[in-house]
């Protein structure tokens, strides 16, 4: 399974990945402790997730190949 | 697919695109009232560095539908006749203006509550980030 991994905010500044790819299906919050183990800053951060432009509050929720995941630290604009 | 509007500019929004808009409108007999927030980078101190510049970064493939989404949500509640956002993306500098909104309507009241609205949802809703760049280079994540 491959997940592209979107890094916004400050986690521009942390992720040189892009990709991650796993032999089993993985849930959103499995995901993210995957990615704590090399980018372990993350954990340290507010942020919530988007799966293909969508925000989703359940990270029990299992990727799918393919699917595209944001991290989006609080939103700052204006 | 219809493709979706862009509601950024690279860099400062000019003074110019300020006029300009309020000029488009005045064929428009129908608005009495123009109301318009203008965002401007401010030089904070930050541990005793001041601010230069914010660099602006968004996702833009949500944003863009987020900024219609807001526009149309404002239609509905508000009796508008006009409704229109910029914001920008990349390098502002401090002193310069970073997101333009101008609500027209017919009557004040209408133009007055939905431009407070407007501001606070895109703050709220939209994903946007800005890295402020301090006096000595270093970055500072908002």
């Amino acid at each position: 399974m491959k997940i592209k991994i979107l890094p916004f905010g400050v986690f521009t500044d942390i992720f040189v990945t892009h990709f991650w790819e796993t032999e089993k299906a993985l849930s959103i919050q499995e995901l993210i402790e995957e990615l704590s183990t090399q980018y372990p800053q993350i954990k340290t951060y507010t942020f919530r997730v988007a799966i293909n432009k969508v925000i989703i509050e359940d990270h029990n929720t299992i990727l799918q190949t393919d699917d595209e995941m944001a991290l989006l630290p609080p939103f700052s604009g204006g | 697919m219809k493709k979706d509007k862009d509601y950024f500019v690279e860099g400062s929004i000019p003074a110019e695109l300020v006029a300009d808009e309020i000029r488009k409108h005045s064929h428009k007999k129908n608005i009495g009232a123009h109301a318009f927030f203008l965002g401007q980078v401010r030089a904070d101190i930050i541990d005793g560095k001041e601010v230069q510049e914010i660099i602006y970064s968004a996702y833009t493939e949500m944003a863009n539908p987020e900024f219609s989404k807001i526009r149309e949500d404002a239609f509905e509640k508000y009796n508008l006749s006009c409704l229109h956002i910029y914001h920008s993306i990349g390098a502002v500098k401090t002193g310069e203006i970073s997101l333009f909104v101008l609500v027209s309507s017919k009557h004040r009241k209408d133009s007055f509550d939905a431009l407070e609205d407007i501001v606070e949802q895109i703050k709220l809703k939209v994903p946007i980030w800005k890295k402020e760049i301090l006096a000595d280079g270093n970055p500072n994540w908002v």
